[in-house]
């Protein structure tokens, strides 16, 4: 019997995928992905990137401590601020080139990162789908919203595909 | 004599370590924040080569590209784009602007050498 999903559900299936390589690409280890709004972990920095497209509108948000957000690195670094920046950046272009398969074309934002203590992501009036990541050093809570056209009908199409992340092409 | 390689990111952390694996190398760095400031800097002259991101704030990488490639002296200045972007569309529009070459973030510091090399015609100088 064939599944059904919607195309929200498999944005959120896309965007949990992004989140789990992006933990891998810097730790090197896979990370403890759940479905659970947790409010346990120290949120002091976040940041937010938008995807947009004429089928499609989402927020991706990153979420964690700074130590954590530091950890998530291959060498040495000193400004969180920046760096969580970067990370939801890529947080959101895996999604995108993810979302490439279905012949979605969708144009990201610059990022706009914030910092405080104890900051807390709430959903917003849109469909929210909100991960919480564990790893070595910490955890992170990673969050999209999504307004999707109720037509939209997310088919993988084989010919369409981006390029692998850590790809190089000379031209 | 070691050439001259722009980093082109608005990330502070991205150029500090595309610019560490190449000063590793032997290259020498300057960094530019945006597309608008990458354009100023490659005006003054004396770039070797670039490295750029796609999506930045004032003026996108793409856009950079365009702008520098339409100036004369620039036909032969090896741009790459460095970026989480993976569309064949994108690509496409790079390539016709003028780009080199595009590598996709998260980046291997080998690969990434191996391309200024390559494009900037010297050996690294250590």
């Amino acid at each position: 019997m064939t599944v059904v999903r919607s195309a929200s559900e498999t944005i959120f299936e896309r965007f949990t995928e992004s989140l789990a390589d992006l933990i891998v690409s810097y730790t090197g280890s896979e990370a403890n992905i759940i479905s659970d709004f947790s409010d346990h972990l120290e949120l002091e920095i976040t940041s937010i990137v938008g995807l947009s497209s004429e089928e499609v509108s989402a927020t991706v948000s990153l979420a964690s401590s700074q130590e954590a957000a530091l950890s998530l690195s291959t060498f040495p670094l000193a400004c969180a601020h920046d760096w969580m920046g970067e990370l939801a950046n890529q947080l959101a272009g895996r999604l995108k080139n993810k979302l490439c398969a279905y012949g979605l074309q969708m144009n990201l934002s610059t990022p706009t990162t914030i910092q405080g203590n104890r900051l807390q992501l709430t959903s917003s009036a849109l469909e929210t789908f909100s991960v919480n990541a564990q790893f070595p050093m910490g955890g992170a809570i990673a969050q999209i919203s999504l307004n999707v056209d109720p037509n939209l009908d997310l088919t993988e199409k084989p010919t369409e595909s981006s390029s692998e992340e850590g790809s190089l092409e000379l031209f | 004599m070691s050439s001259n390689i722009l980093v082109v990111d608005d990330s502070a952390t991205v150029r500090q370590q595309v610019g560490t694996a190449l000063r590793q190398s032997g290259f020498n760095i300057l960094e530019a924040c945006d597309g608008l400031q990458g354009a100023e800097l490659i005006a003054k002259g004396g770039i070797d080569c670039v490295i750029c991101d796609v999506n930045m704030p004032n003026m996108n990488g793409i856009e950079m590209i365009r702008k520098v490639k339409g100036e004369p002296g620039n036909e032969n200045l090896p741009i790459v784009m460095l970026t989480t972007e993976g569309s064949k569309e994108l690509i496409t529009q790079a390539k016709e602007a003028g780009a080199k070459g595009w590598i996709v973030k998260p980046f291997k510091a080998d690969l990434l050498v191996a391309a200024v090399e390559k494009l900037t015609g010297s050996l690294a100088v250590s």
